[in-house]
């Protein structure tokens, strides 16, 4: 029973967690390996209020979750971006269904 | 002297920094404040001895390369050697080995274009190679030839291009370097041009997938170094220099933060001047860590 109630208790806390983060989709031309990948992750981790960030080389798509009330500007992002030797595509905030 | 064609082709080989050739430079990029560490074994044995007088050159050397991203264009490297070189004939064995010449240069890029899954860049470099290694080693027999020594006493630059097209599937480079040589010691060697090509496919994983994080590469290159003869107290020496054309069959495994990898380079075309020793093979190995 003890049990049970921890893992709703997990799944209401995480859920809610989620549902209030800010989330972006960041696009990035030039990502040819895994090892380039690191740099842009590198960089990116240096925005404030970063929780998570996820990426998929084939589409060059880079996904960061935020602490909730937080926001990233495209002009922060492209910086980093560039500074890493690559150049911003796309950015996009992903608005919450919940 | 004829190795010396050899031994110069080994310092031009520095610091590629990313999935890339593995026998030479690449124009993909650093990052602005990063840092790579590329740590490379190379073995060179030159015993093709056409005077058939049993000579034998094993020169093996710890590349140490740091790389340094000054902005998102500027590249800085550091070239760290230590050389062990080792002349063996019936009879006779005469060794060195101490650290080499230190060689710093930078990598500008010069063109970039961007895709989702592909880049195609183009980047000038230059730098100088510097005489901190010993020049004046000796043993039992007296002062160690030029090529033995662990240093050439000499202050080198050099300056080339090199462009890089990059997509997640494979990757094409090429490289032109002319390495300008000075005198030390009576001696001058030869000035080197260089032309590299390599060609690099994924063979894993063959399909990638959204969370693909490591790639396994076959790679296959073409290194063409061409040498000018060598002065000796101002006099050309007629037995050096030439051209030596090396194919080079490689595997290179990549990660995030890490790349591994091997190679051999199989001389097809030797034209040495004179007759003097033809190289064997140069094998490398090694891997990078990405800070």
């Amino acid at each position: 029973m003890k049990r049970i109630i921890c893992i709703i208790a997990l799944l209401l806390f995480s859920g809610a967690g989620f549902a209030g983060d800010q989330h972006y989709h960041v696009t990035v031309g030039g990502l040819v390996c895994p090892f380039c990948v690191y740099g842009v992750e590198k960089k990116l981790k240096n925005l404030d209020g970063v929780i998570e960030i996820s990426s998929n080389l084939e589409k060059g798509k880079f996904f960061l979750r935020l602490e909730k009330g937080l926001t990233l500007s495209e002009d922060a992002v492209r910086e980093l971006v560039t500074a890493a030797g690559f150049t911003l595509l796309g950015f996009e905030e992903v608005v919450d269904e919940d | 002297m004829r190795s010396l064609v050899a031994l110069s082709y080994l310092f031009l080989c520095v610091a590629p920094v990313s999935a890339a050739p593995i026998t030479f430079s690449t124009a993909l990029p650093v990052g602005d404040s990063k840092l790579i560490n590329r740590e490379q074994l190379v073995l060179t044995r030159s015993g093709d001895d056409p005077g058939n007088t049993g000579l034998v050159v094993d020169v093996s050397i710890l590349e140490s390369i740091l790389a340094y991203g000054a902005s998102e264009k500027l590249a800085l490297f550091g070239v760290f050697p230590f050389v062990k070189k080792e002349l063996r004939r019936p009879g006779v064995r005469r060794s060195s080995s101490g650290f080499g010449d230190l060689t710093v240069f930078a990598r500008y890029t010069l063109f970039q274009r961007d895709y989702i899954g592909r880049t195609l860049r183009l980047a000038g470099l230059a730098g100088i190679k510097a005489p901190t290694g010993s020049d004046d080693d000796t043993d039992s027999l007296g002062r160690l030839p030029v090529p033995l020594q662990s240093g050439t006493g000499s202050w080198d630059g050099f300056a080339g291009i090199v462009g890089s097209y990059e997509t997640l599937k494979f990757g094409l480079h090429g490289q032109l370097t002319y390495r300008r040589k000075t005198e030390a010691n009576d001696f001058e060697a030869g000035d080197v041009t260089r032309l590299d090509f390599s060609w690099q496919r994924r063979i894993w994983p063959t399909a990638l997938r959204s969370d693909s994080n490591a790639f396994l590469y076959g790679v296959l290159e073409s290194n063409i170094v061409h040498s000018k003869k060598a002065r000796i107290s101002g006099q050309v020496n007629d037995d050096s220099g030439g051209t030596i054309v090396f194919l080079t069959p490689g595997i290179q495994f990549a990660n995030k933060k890490l790349i591994i990898e091997a190679a051999i380079q199989i001389p097809v075309y030797q034209d040495l001047n004179g007759t003097a020793l033809e190289n064997d093979f140069i094998f490398r190995t090694g891997f990078r860590i990405n800070y």
